[in-house]
């Protein structure tokens, strides 16, 4: 790929943050279960990639760069260490507005992914939310791609538990 | 239900949670924001190499003295000094290091006059060790309690009652564990309920009903010297939960900290943060704050309320440095730089007495941990066997303090 003329640096980057900033908000948002939090990493993962703008050659690859930078800040030690009080809750750590289409069951599943342990939930949002495969999953969260099968493996049985435990959970017919 | 329905089910609960996060998200990061971002990044770059020069020679060189004195005789002239030579010291512009503070070369001191557990292993003072079921987990606390134990798992932050033969009697979410200054009483978390009472008398350890709060989980914070206890609520406020005369449960609330992280038998001090992030210690008695800043977060209180630990204030990663401070004035009184000495705080501070600091750490790179010892005069030894572990799985644990 071809270097960028100097002075386009700054539109360049406003351009792809002003398009890829929502999507990014969501996923950090899921991976967080916090607004406030997920604001946070973006905006550090943004000034990370601003930062490293000039020496990216390849922009498809930026999405996956400023994913495995939100995961690994998220999912630092220190951030989950110290007290651990963001991270388990028995309430929504961020209850949103009432949707008057959801049954409730939807807040129930939530409320369960937000108990899973941090790198657990990413590997969930990066593979059901993200889409990602097995093996792009492995690359941003620098885990084999054996212990993303094993995370998603347990954290489905898990959740299957709970949907067993809980059958008003379960799916509605539409859902099938 | 099967595999396909359990993924479909999750996929449409995220996709709705994000829905919801869109409906309700406010304005998007502007330029502005990100550049204020650069900035803070740049400086902490910056001042971190400048930070390394002079923290490598104040940490470094007494952990050289220790280690020559600790071998005595001619091998310890074999002991290579750690770090960069003394002329980095004068060295007027910021200069990485070139490699990281090995932590085998920190000189061994004395072990830790704390409990603290590698592994399932529990270390005492005395010397003598037990085992915890590896039913437990990753363990992040741990405390003795009527005969058995209370220990709060690491990775889903579940808190587990023991009996004494090690058998889990029940658990539940949400675990944090407080302890008086002379370890008889003691609160425990599990959800929204906070339970009081002895710690160590005879019986099953059933604390009654407990006190229903409005609290997430791990909120409790420390006990004050009126057995008063301070909790982090919801919504950016710091709680006390006392009795009255007729033994009522009163909630209080402390002034000025959206967050609190310690508070100190001593003086009635609460440590915090403030909602625009600033570290603060406040008096619990005037509600008054001590001292306020942008540049630390104050963590734990010495057992004499005279030094607190502090980290450098950070939102996103690890904090570059570990400071003590003088807890009524917040004046720095030594710290220790971290990152730029290839250091990681795995977590787990905590006051061995009144002025010996010890914390978690693992050098970057190598999966090597161990617990190390800073002193007020910035000293620094090692108090622990360095033990293998991956970066994000600290297998030290101190037991709850004060």
């Amino acid at each position: 790929m071809q270097r960028r003329p100097p002075g386009t640096r700054d539109t360049d980057f406003a351009e792809w943050m002003a398009a890829r900033q929502p999507a990014l908000l969501r996923t950090a948002y899921l991976i967080t279960g916090d607004a406030h939090a997920a604001e946070d990493l973006v905006q550090t993962a943004l000034a990370k990639v601003y930062l490293a703008w000039d020496r990216i050659d390849d922009h498809g690859r930026i999405d996956g760069y400023v994913r495995k930078v939100m995961v690994n800040e998220h999912t630092s030690l220190w951030r989950r260490a110290w007290k651990r009080r963001e991270v388990v809750s028995e309430q929504l750590p961020d209850p949103g507005h009432d949707d008057t289409r959801d049954d409730g069951t939807h807040d129930a599943l939530w409320r369960y992914v937000a108990t899973l342990p941090r790198k657990q939930r990413a590997v969930l949002v990066l593979r059901y939310y993200e889409q990602l495969t097995e093996a792009e999953t492995a690359q941003a969260l620098d885990i084999s791609v054996g212990t993303v099968k094993s995370q998603c493996s347990r954290a489905l049985a898990r959740l299957r538990d709970h949907l067993d435990e809980h059958p008003e959970l379960s799916l509605r017919e539409e859902d099938r | 239900m099967n595999d396909r329905q359990t993924e479909h089910r999750l996929e449409k609960s995220l996709r709705q949670q994000a829905d919801r996060f869109d409906a309700e998200s406010g304005p998007q990061i502007g330029m502005d924001r990100v550049v204020r971002e650069v900035s803070r990044i740049r400086r902490r770059r910056t001042t971190a190499a400048v930070v390394a020069a002079v923290a490598v020679v104040a940490v470094v060189a007494p952990a050289a003295v220790l280690v020559g004195r600790h071998l005595g005789g001619p091998e310890s002239r074999n002991v290579a000094p750690v770090g960069p030579s003394p002329t980095v010291t004068t060295s007027p512009g910021p200069k990485p290091l070139s490699k990281t503070l090995s932590l085998a070369r920190i000189a061994a001191g004395p072990a830790p006059q704390i409990s603290y557990a590698n592994g399932h292993t529990l270390h005492n003072p005395d010397g003598s060790t037990s085992r915890l079921p590896a039913s437990t987990g990753r363990v992040a606390e741990f405390t003795s309690y009527h005969g058995g134990a209370l220990v709060v798992n690491a990775d889903d932050d579940r808190l587990l009652k023991l009996d004494g033969r090690g058998s889990v009697v029940s658990s539940g979410p949400g675990g944090s564990i407080a302890l008086t200054i002379d370890g008889t009483f003691l609160a425990y978390q599990v959800g929204a309920r906070i339970y009081t009472g002895g710690a160590s008398s005879m019986g099953n350890g059933n604390a009654g009903p407990g006190a229903k709060v409005d609290a997430p989980g791990g909120a409790l914070v420390g006990f004050l010297s009126d057995l008063s206890l301070v909790y982090n609520g919801r919504a950016g406020s710091v709680r006390t939960l006392g009795k009255d005369a007729q033994g009522n449960a009163v909630v209080g609330t402390v002034p000025g900290l959206a967050t609190a992280d310690a508070t100190s038998y001593v003086g009635d001090l609460v440590a915090g943060t403030t909602s625009l992030g600033r570290g603060e210690v406040v008096s619990a008695t005037s509600g008054k704050s001590l001292w306020t800043s942008p540049e630390w977060r104050p963590l734990a209180f010495s057992t004499d309320g005279r030094y607190v630990a502090a980290t450098s204030s950070t939102t996103v990663g690890a904090p570059q440095r570990l400071a003590i401070l003088d807890a009524r004035t917040g004046k720095q009184v030594t710290y220790l730089g971290l990152v730029t000495n290839g250091l990681t705080l795995g977590g787990g501070l905590a006051w061995e007495d009144d002025d010996q600091l010890l914390f978690v750490t693992y050098a970057q790179g190598k999966s090597d941990w161990a617990i190390l010892r800073l002193a007020p005069d910035g000293t620094l030894n090692r108090a622990s066997e360095i033990s293998s572990a991956p970066g994000d799985s600290p297998p030290f644990a101190f037991a709850t303090r004060p």
